[in-house]
């Protein structure tokens, strides 16, 4: 490790062309030690082209970046890339190596012996809640939340300080981008880590970011908390972002129906857990709404699925609304309840699912 | 007839000219391939003379090299070497370079060196292409090295020359008739092989 904990990271009028196009335009950026900052911005802004100017897989035409002070073009390239965890959208495992040797190949090129991996290899899959017999599975045998689980554990082997997050949720359905999106925030805080985070969903940016930085066409726009974004926007295209203004002012009138989500593609009837497990895989979902006749049994999540024993023991009970149910004290219920997700049921047969929106839970 | 010792002598030079060459050919061909990586211009230039070398009748390959190098076992390898590098060159370089590059970006963002991309993510998913080069480079050195008796190489071509020579056709059956059975073995030793060393979750296997 080139360092072992980040005090800050700096970025100084980065500059980035390609051709006639500038992917980033003078960006001034500091990012604190133990911080997530997000960058966001809609596609095109730059900032997964800023991220990775930080780890040198991009580097600038112009300005410099500075982690803990040092210049980071000082370090040796491959150094400061195994000292700072790297995590992708997509294909970011190598699908010819098993689970365990994806998040141990760090390990064994920087030379640990067997037992030590071993040991690590249990410990990172424990964190990021996977079975530890998945270890000799193969990527293309786990769903996509799993494989992103696997992403982020083999992102942690090396133990680094500073984390860099490109869209890690970004291809996966709305339910279960929500599930991990609460997953990583509980084992965030654990981690202890500087983390910087790039998407394009405002949601995620408020669920999971101490401080979010604004992108667009290459320019950072606004830097702040996100109470500061929603109450002080620096201008028209912050404010459409967060778009807080116009959905608070139709908090009243919006019922649970207009915003959920439909629940048939989450719709199950099994008397299992293999059953369910099955449809899981097949549909590659890691939730699930257990139905008997129609009428509402429950829901089941792949991990409590994997813990349990019997099918009862894995049902959860969820948070039930109306359709008609006003969207303000839906989610007034949500947030004293601590719950993301609710089931929106008709008498009992469930019609649609309503997930939380974290820019509306600051207002309510 | 022709004796048993004369045809297991002629079959134990065979093997071990046409085995010689391959590897010659693999151990120069891989890193060849690898080394194309580096650079377009590189590449070019030694895609460009495995080519050119391709293009030549295979029996024009083997008498030029005699002027060179005269006659005997040593030419005859280099003869066989020369025309079973470029399907191994080729083939390897396609696979090494086909990889997808957002695989190999991923690799070189969680600190991989060039080298290991090339030896953990590039050339385990080069497997397939490389070994039907190397399947066709091995049948191509076991139907040259028949050939190369001409120039004193030995073998079981001795076998058919001399029977054809003579009207012989216990000579050229007896020479033959290995030769096929050696083309049908090289060809399944190498797809087990193949089967062995390729990891599962590699497309095709």
């Amino acid at each position: 490790m080139l360092f072992n904990r980040i005090d800050s990271i700096e970025l100084r009028g980065v500059t980035k062309r390609y051709g006639d196009f500038v992917a980033v335009d003078h960006v001034d950026l500091e990012v604190i030690g133990g911080e997530l900052l997000i960058l966001i911005g809609p596609s095109g802004s730059g900032k997964t082209t800023l991220l990775r100017t930080i780890n040198r897989l991009v580097e600038p035409d112009e300005g410099e970046v500075f982690i803990n002070g040092r210049n980071v073009r000082e370090f040796d390239v491959v150094k400061l890339r195994r000292s700072i965890g790297y995590v992708i959208q997509q294909i970011g495992l190598f699908p010819h190596m098993t689970v365990k040797e994806n998040i141990a190949l760090l390990m064994r090129l920087e030379g640990w012996d067997e037992e030590e991996m071993e040991k690590r290899v249990e410990e990172l899959l424990d964190l990021v809640a996977l079975p530890r017999e998945f270890a000799e599975r193969y990527p293309h045998h786990l769903s996509g939340g799993q494989q992103q689980r696997v992403g982020l554990a083999r992102a942690l082997a090396l133990n680094p300080p500073l984390l860099l997050m490109d869209e890690p949720f970004g291809a996966l359905d709305p339910i279960l981008r929500r599930q991990l999106q609460e997953e990583f925030a509980r084992i965030k805080a654990a981690l202890g880590r500087t983390i910087v985070f790039v998407t394009h969903d405002i949601e995620e940016a408020f669920k999971l970011g101490d401080r979010i930085a604004i992108m667009r066409d290459g320019k950072l726009i606004q830097v702040g908390y996100p109470d500061e974004l929603v109450l002080n926007p620096a201008d028209e295209f912050v404010a459409k972002l967060v778009n807080a203004d116009k959905k608070f002012k139709h908090l009243d009138t919006l019922k649970a129906r207009d915003i959920m989500i439909d629940v048939e593609p989450y719709l199950v009837e099994a008397e299992s857990v293999e059953a369910v497990l099955e449809w899981m895989r097949e549909n590659d979902r890691e939730f699930a709404v257990l139905t008997k006749n129609g009428a509402l049994v429950g829901t089941v999540t792949l991990s409590s699925l994997l813990k349990a024993g019997t099918l009862e023991e894995a049902i959860d009970e969820p948070l039930r609304l109306s359709p008609d149910d006003s969207l303000a004290s839906a989610l007034s219920e949500m947030k004293a309840k601590g719950e993301f997700m609710a089931l929106v049921v008709e008498g009992e047969r469930p019609v649609g699912v309503l997930l939380a929106s974290e820019v509306l839970l600051r207002l309510v | 007839m022709v004796g048993v010792e004369r045809v297991l002598g002629a079959f134990g030079e065979h093997l071990v000219l046409t085995y010689a060459s391959l590897f010659l050919s693999i151990a120069v061909g891989i890193p060849l391939a690898m080394l194309s990586l580096r650079s377009r211009r590189l590449a070019s230039l030694i895609m460009g003379f495995a080519n050119l070398v391709q293009a030549i009748p295979s029996f024009a390959v083997v008498a030029i090299v005699v002027p060179l190098l005269g006659i005997g076992f040593t030419p005859a390898v280099f003869a066989i070497f020369l025309r079973a590098l470029l399907p191994i060159v080729k083939n390897t370089y396609v696979g090494l370079s086909e990889v997808d590059e957002a695989m190999v970006e991923a690799a070189r963002g969680i600190g991989l060196t060039e080298w290991e991309i090339i030896r953990h993510v590039r050339l385990p998913h080069a497997y397939p292409a490389m070994f039907a080069g190397i399947k066709f480079a091995a049948v191509l050195a076991n139907s040259i090295a028949i050939l190369t008796a001409i120039i004193g190489s030995g073998g079981l071509g001795s076998l058919v020359f001399e029977g054809l020579a003579s009207f012989n056709t216990d000579k050229i059956l007896a020479g033959s008739i290995p030769a096929i059975l050696m083309a049908v073995f090289i060809d399944v030793s190498f797809s087990y092989l193949e089967k062995r060393v390729t990891p599962e979750g590699i497309g095709g296997v």
